[in-house]
């Protein structure tokens, strides 16, 4: 009697425990950041030294674009006699942020490292200047300004532009000649013209859909294969570098934020350069809350407005 | 008694495994089933092409400012 319950008590855990069997492994809870499907798509790319270059001009170029867009916001509020000591020590930030892009080489290993740590401080410096700006305007006001920025041309990031879509096509092509590669074909003059811009992308893919479509079910599955094992490849590869640079993020963070601070200290003093380098210090000290940074500060420094405009912020977009 | 137990037991053991049998089988039956889609369609050879490639407007995208 007694092993039959023996056996019922076993069955009931064995049955318990299969859904556990069958879970998905669970999230590293220890992981210090966490980064987003867009970045790790992104950072795909970046094991090829094209790849590498084309993600790190992008960057710059967005940093650009936003640098010339906040001075903008600046001058026009300057125009209205508001107090944008704050922001424009957001955008002092984010021309040491540009230099320090800038100054990635592209063929370094911890390439992709350096990549999502900027890029998570461009993104965290953006929204800090949009919800100091929203500490300082009324939403009508700040419709207004968006409209007057949103299609403004800034020469910086049209020659950027120019340069990446090179990049891309570069890049295009070689991943293309590796294709060719794979089927046994030869696609140079195809490719030449493609880097020449006398066909596009368009015009190539209907010339390897017409060849894929002439091959036989078993050649065809071959490059099906192989390029999905080199798809998997890159993945994989992506991931390993995306989980590298979650491990020792905060003390990166930390000591870029230092030589922000050690460059600014060796700048004449000005009003800016010293918010900026409070502004660091509060990060430091562990107050790195994106956007309310700006209020603390703000109201330390009294009303960063003339008083007539200014209006508590409104909600986060 | 002893046969209410016996039920319960056998009840136990078809349940664990039929749990068991469906698992395995319809993880086979998905993975053969993408293998057969994907196997012979020049669309699949061109989607995993479109993939490999980048468009040239692409961006790195950090927020607006305003």
């Amino acid at each position: 009697m007694r092993k039959i319950w023996n056996i019922i008590i076993v069955l009931m855990l064995m049955v318990s425990i299969a859904p556990l069997a069958f879970a998905d492994e669970a999230e590293d809870p220890t992981s210090e950041v966490e980064i987003d499907d867009e970045t790790q798509k992104q950072v795909e790319i970046m094991n090829d030294s094209v790849g590498s270059e084309i993600r790190l001009l992008q960057l710059e170029k967005s940093i650009a674009k936003n640098i010339i867009k906040g001075e903008e916001v600046v001058s026009i509020l300057k125009g209205l006699e508001y107090n944008t000591t704050y922001l424009e020590a957001i955008l002092a930030e984010f021309e040491f942020l540009k230099e320090e892009v800038i100054d990635v080489d592209p063929n370094s290993t911890d390439a992709v490292q350096i990549f999502v740590d900027l890029k998570h401080d461009a993104v965290n410096l953006t929204k800090d200047f949009r919800d100091a700006l929203k500490e300082l305007l009324d939403d009508d006001t700040i419709e207004q300004l968006r409209e007057r920025t949103r299609e403004m041309i800034c020469e910086e990031a049209q020659n950027l532009s120019s340069k990446i879509q090179n990049k891309i096509k570069q890049y295009n092509r070689n991943q293309l000649h590796k294709l060719y590669q794979i089927m046994g074909e030869n696609g140079t003059s195809f490719l030449n013209k493609y880097q020449n811009g006398t066909l596009t992308m368009e015009q190539v893919k209907q010339q390897i859909g017409k060849m894929v479509n002439q091959m036989t079910k078993e050649k065809r599955y071959g490059i099906f294969s192989q390029l999905k094992q080199n798809k998997i490849q890159k993945k994989i590869q992506a991931e390993i570098c995306v989980q590298n640079a979650t491990d020792g993020f905060q003390t990166r963070k930390e000591s870029r934020l230092i030589n922000r601070l050690q460059k600014s200290e060796n700048m004449p003093d000005d009003p800016i350069n010293e918010e900026m380098q409070e502004r660091i210090r509060n990060r430091l000290k562990g107050n790195d809350n994106s956007g309310t940074g700006g209020s603390g500060n703000n109201a330390d420094n009294g009303s960063p407005g003339n008083g007539n405009n200014q209006q508590s912020g409104g909600g986060d977009n | 008694m002893k046969k209410i137990l016996l039920t319960i037991i056998s009840v136990l053991i078809i349940l664990f495994s039929s749990v068991l049998i469906y698992h395995v089988f319809s993880e086979d039956s998905i993975e053969i089933n993408q293998g057969v889609e994907k196997e012979d369609s020049t669309d699949d050879v061109m989607n995993e092409i479109d993939e490999s490639i980048l468009d040239e407007n692409d961006e790195v995208k950090i927020g607006e400012m305003v």
